[in-house]
């Protein structure tokens, strides 16, 4: 993983004597709330309904156990013994005290971590495919790309001040696992016709209010070129994007209105025009970023059968049926771990789970970890022969439900138990779906189930891509929800149907109920996915269990 | 009943109104006492009978409270001085995820049965 290097301490520990001192002068009366508080918001400080709340920036979702460790010890310390990993491969601490949030910046500097580009109108924290690096299907690891990125985009003048925020995701395999089809722009790793890998550069792409597929600007843009086309497609951004209406400013609305062939033509000329003075990257930086992330060195092959432990033991079976992966040496696995246990609260680590999650890294899996945009926590690279100690101390620490990609394994956004932005709650609902289904004992019968949860159009739950959907709303003071069906993140992106009318907090989860056992009563088989029907059958059916039965 | 500008919640009339905001210093949900301090306690929280003694409130509040307070503004409450809005009642109770009602783990609502 990366390195920091003398560089980047620095300016992170610029950051944090920076944040004390403006702080203070806020503590001290000196500067308004008015005037602290976009100063705040780009140190990823947010007040939310309760307490501040912090957003840590995980570039990528990449940790090390020494950054977990500190994170437990963040949650420990200052908050109430838990954090909360987002869709945006980020944690944030719900429960932050203003006079303390300068030692918790110092706390996280100690370990090369910050809180910076968590907010703001700046090009965000990169994300990328939380299998990076390990995944079967991959041409590159994208975190490199993610990195370059990083340190492209980091501090600089001209993206400080942005339209509005900027998002985006790489993908380093024709499976998309990191959803880049709804970023600002999605960058997809590809090989040209000559074995060339460069970039396939999508645009426009979107949650929120206006839910848009990105589309693409380039099918192919060589790696030379890659950061000087992106400056293009920023300054045209920064240029043309609307800044009159912050609804109507991010990227996708100027393809929007513009049509994406205008788009191209302006970002196709000013790169031309870029392209000639632009200096190519240095060599030294590039092999840096290249050997920070090489794969570790992976051990030999082992004695471990994973069929016949699994045939030993049904519970360990259905965990790794669920949570092993296929890694590109035969040797080894990926693990997700599920935060996602029934009833519990999506994404949430208690600080002895995040010490637990830390030390198996450390002792089985090359000392890494990430953070999925599914909220669960990934072991990318493990020995097989270490997964039955793995299973059997997840199982200690109360994390190894074996749930991922069911119906359980819920996205929910923190919604109106926390979010001052929000307009109905979503954990709530979540836990309560993960329970229902629990109790009827159909999680498995029901089979790959993405069900995604927002607490207002924002969409940071992303529910426009669940294959159900549920977006919470506010009626005259009373919560409703309102339900799409067919969404989509990965390579065959889709924006989920409106089934119709909301449903009340009370209501929506018999609604679900229908929908699921609907569904099970009409498959063909339990080879046709829940997609796959929603796929042949379209959204009348749905409505018809829905609002007609 | 006084006439709130405020839309009908839930399809209730506010029948008071309270002054809430954040503690600069700790982010903790706070109302205005009868007194003129802040106190954690929505039940303790002074009842305006009319929006615009309230609003008067939060205009006072603003000018007098801007460097201990953040976004100080008023809440409509119920017949029995509980906020209407299930926002301000997660606000006053805490998520409803964990039971740790207020960052003092202090039982806010410990008479109260909603
Ligand atoms: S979707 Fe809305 S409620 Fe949920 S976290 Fe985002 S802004 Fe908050």
């Amino acid at each position: 993983m990366y390195h920091y290097q003398d560089f980047d301490r620095d300016f992170v520990k610029d950051r944090v004597s920076e944040f004390r001192t403006i702080t203070q002068r806020r503590i001290d009366g000196v500067l308004s709330e008015d005037e602290y508080k976009p100063f705040r918001l780009q140190n990823g400080l947010y007040l939310q309904l309760h307490a501040y709340m912090l957003q840590v920036a995980i570039p990528y979702g990449t940790l090390s156990s020494r950054q977990m460790h500190k994170l437990a010890d963040i949650a420990e310390r200052w908050d109430k013994g838990y954090g909360h990993f987002t869709t945006r491969q980020n944690i944030q601490f719900n429960w932050m005290k203003l006079a303390d949030v300068g030692d918790v910046l110092e706390a996280l500097s100690e370990v090369d971590m910050h809180a910076i580009q968590t907010s703001g109108n700046c090009i965000r924290n990169v994300t990328a495919d939380h299998f990076a690096g390990c995944a079967p299907d991959e041409i590159e690891d994208p975190r490199m790309v993610a990195e370059l990125l990083r340190q492209w985009s980091t501090a600089h003048p001209e993206f400080a001040f942005l339209p509005r925020k900027f998002k985006i995701a790489v993908s380093g395999a024709p499976n998309d696992r990191a959803v880049i089809a709804f970023h600002d722009i999605g960058i997809q790793i590809v090989q040209n016709r000559d074995g060339e890998t460069g970039y396939r550069i999508l645009i426009g792409g979107g949650l929120g209010r206006t839910p848009l597929i990105g589309q693409e600007l380039s099918a192919f843009v060589p790696k030379a070129d890659l950061l000087c086309y992106l400056e293009a497609v920023m300054h045209i951004y920064n240029r043309y994007g609307r800044r009159d209406n912050k609804y109507k400013a991010r990227i996708k609305i100027l393809v929007q209105e513009n049509g994406l062939a205008q788009t191209k033509a302006q970002i196709d000329a000013y790169f031309a025009q870029i392209k000639k003075t632009h200096r190519p990257l240095s060599e030294t930086l590039l092999r840096k970023i290249k050997d920070d992330f090489a794969l570790p060195n992976l051990s030999k092959a082992s004695a471990f059968d994973l069929e016949a432990q699994m045939a030993l033991s049904p519970a360990f079976a259905r965990w790794a049926g669920q949570s092993v992966h296929a890694h590109r040496d035969e040797n080894h696995v990926s693990i997700t771990i599920s935060l996602k246990k029934q009833g519990a609260t999506p994404g949430d680590a208690s600080t002895a789970q995040m010490r637990v999650m830390a030390e198996l890294a450390k002792a089985y899996a090359y000392d890494e970890l990430r953070v999925s945009h599914e909220q669960n926590i990934i072991l990318p690279h493990v020995p097989k022969e270490h997964l039955l100690a793995i299973y059997q101390a997840l199982q200690e620490a109360d994390l190894a439900a074996a749930n991922i990609g069911l119906v359980s394994d819920i996205i929910a956004c923190p919604g109106l138990d926390y979010c001052s932005l929000a307009t109905a709650r979503s954990i709530t609902i979540a836990q309560q779906i993960a329970t229902h289904f629990e109790g009827l004992k159909t999680e498995y019968d029901i089979g790959p189930m993405k069900i995604k949860i927002s607490g207002c159009i924002n969409a940071c739950g992303h529910h426009h891509v669940g294959h159900i959907g549920i977006l919470g709303l506010d009626r005259a003071g009373v919560e409703n929800y309102q339900i799409t069906i067919g969404g989509d993140g990965t390579q065959d992106a889709a924006i989920g149907e409106r089934t119709g009318p909301g449903f009340s907090y009370e209501q929506i989860i018999g609604a679900i109920d229908r929908i699921i056992a609907h569904y099970l009563a009409k498959r063909t088989g339990k080879d046709e996915s829940f997609l796959a029907y929603y796929k042949r059958v379209g959204i009348t059916p749905f409505k018809e269990v829905l609002y007609h039965a | 009943m006084s006439q709130s500008k405020l839309k009908t919640i839930k399809g209730v009339h506010p029948r008071y109104f309270a002054v809430t905001a954040n503690l600069l210093l700790t982010g903790d949900v706070v109302y205005l006492s009868p007194t003129g301090r802040w106190v954690w306690d929505v039940t303790h929280a002074k009842q305006f009978k009319t929006e615009t003694s309230a609003e008067e409130a939060v205009r006072e509040c603003q000018s007098l409270y801007a460097n201990q307070t953040v976004g100080i503004y008023l809440i409509a409450l119920d017949e029995a001085g509980w906020p209407l809005s299930t926002k301000e009642q997660l606000r006053t109770k805490g998520p409803s995820n964990y039971h740790h009602n207020n960052r003092n783990g202090q039982q806010l609502v410990a008479n109260r049965k909603r």
